[in-house]
């Protein structure tokens, strides 16, 4: 309702109306959004930045809450804020055109003229961890998906679809990981799979995950010690965002 | 005729193999042979969890027929084989080769699908009677 009210044009009554449920329910991440998409345009850009950066520490991988976050820190001047939120939203997903808006807002900036290029220039990790994987002789193919399931590079399988084995691969791992923690087990790291069609490497990253299909008659063990040597030399791979490490803490 | 315990004991005589069960897709130990002291009933429960999540999403994934699911966590392995009675499951330590625990699995799980059906029958009859309280 209070987006809806924000879209007509109410911006008071949009703002009563997202301040009141927040009172109810304050981990609600698409309130936080409206509130502060209701806060910009009424001007209060300094608002507006603190429920975005609510709601990005609510979920850190919301796409949404971190490119308003850039977008209203450049507004903001705070250059080298928003560079870090830019920075941090290339790490974990795909350019959006919302994104580019603010890269490119943040490029003609002085302060950024010079470094964010750079930043802008990175091979995203996802990219470098197939790369890695797929130089291995033993691997014919590999995914890379964020651990909640979304696909980010490569692929594994033409006749199924990218997304649906990001997301199936992700369920089986939490849920692996659930029961393994409930046991007293502390951590999976990766899970082999054999079927008619050959072998799979499931791997279990930080926030990223991979799954990799192995050649035909490529020996297990050493097709194994391939990739987790590969792995083994990409330490970001590994690395999870403060923030998610937190929360799942 | 071979016994299901004497299948179990093929496997676990693999150095770094620590204990082998048989369970039915519930979960219930069917046989066991282990090596060290093992909560078997958790880890049955457990083993047969993981593996048939794995089983489901690979079937779902178009992959064809699982024959073998190996988790590694904590430098332990857990392999894991669907046989037509359930899942035949061996507990490995991390130094154990992947590639002899892989043809051992197999071809324990290749003989317990092989074994006669009454055998299999009265394993589930004993193990729902000491189910019982």
């Amino acid at each position: 309702l209070a987006d809806a009210l924000r879209k007509s044009g109410a911006l008071d009554e949009a703002l009563a109306v997202a301040l009141a449920g927040l009172v109810r329910h304050p981990r609600y991440v698409a309130g936080r959004l409206t509130l502060g998409r209701v806060l910009e345009a009424q001007g209060d850009l300094r608002g507006a930045a603190q429920e975005y950066e609510r709601a990005r520490s609510l979920d850190p991988l919301n796409l949404s809450s971190q490119v308003h976050l850039a977008r209203a820190l450049v507004a903001l001047g705070e250059y080298d804020e928003a560079h870090q939120v830019v920075d941090d939203v290339l790490r974990w997903h795909p350019r959006t055109p919302d994104l580019d808006e603010v890269i490119a807002r943040l490029v003609s900036s002085p302060a950024e003229a010079e470094e964010l290029p750079a930043v802008i220039a990175k091979t995203p990790v996802e990219e470098t961890v197939v790369a890695a994987l797929t130089e291995c002789p033993t691997v014919a193919a590999a995914l890379v998906f964020r651990r909640d399931g979304l696909p980010l590079a490569g692929s594994l399988d033409r006749a199924v679809a990218d997304d649906v084995v990001a997301a199936l691969t992700a369920n089986a791992l939490l849920a692996a990981e659930e029961y393994l923690r409930g046991a007293g087990f502390e951590s999976l790291d990766d899970v082999l799979v054999e079927t008619e069609r050959g072998v799979m490497q499931i791997v279990w990253g930080g926030a990223y995950a991979a799954a990799i299909r192995f050649r035909p008659n490529a020996p297990l063990g050493e097709a194994v010690e391939e990739t987790r040597r590969a792995l083994a030399d990409l330490p970001e791979f590994a690395r999870r965002p403060a923030e998610l490490e937190r929360r799942t803490a | 005729v071979t016994t299901l315990e004497e299948t179990m004991h093929d496997l676990t005589r693999l150095q770094g193999v620590v204990g082998g069960l048989v369970i039915s897709r519930d979960g219930l130990v069917l046989a066991q042979d282990t090596r060290r002291d093992l909560p078997v009933e958790a880890f049955a429960a457990l083993a047969g969890a993981v593996g048939g999540e794995f089983v489901r999403t690979v079937t779902r994934l178009n992959q064809g027929a699982v024959s073998l699911v190996v988790l590694r966590s904590d430098d332990q392995l857990i392999a894991v084989a669907p046989v037509s009675c359930g899942y035949l499951v061996a507990l490995a330590a991390g130094g154990v080769s992947l590639g002899a625990l892989q043809w051992e699995t197999k071809q324990a799980a290749a003989r317990l699908d092989e074994l006669p059906t009454t055998l299999i029958r009265s394993a589930s009859s004993a193990a729902e009677q000491r189910k019982e309280p």
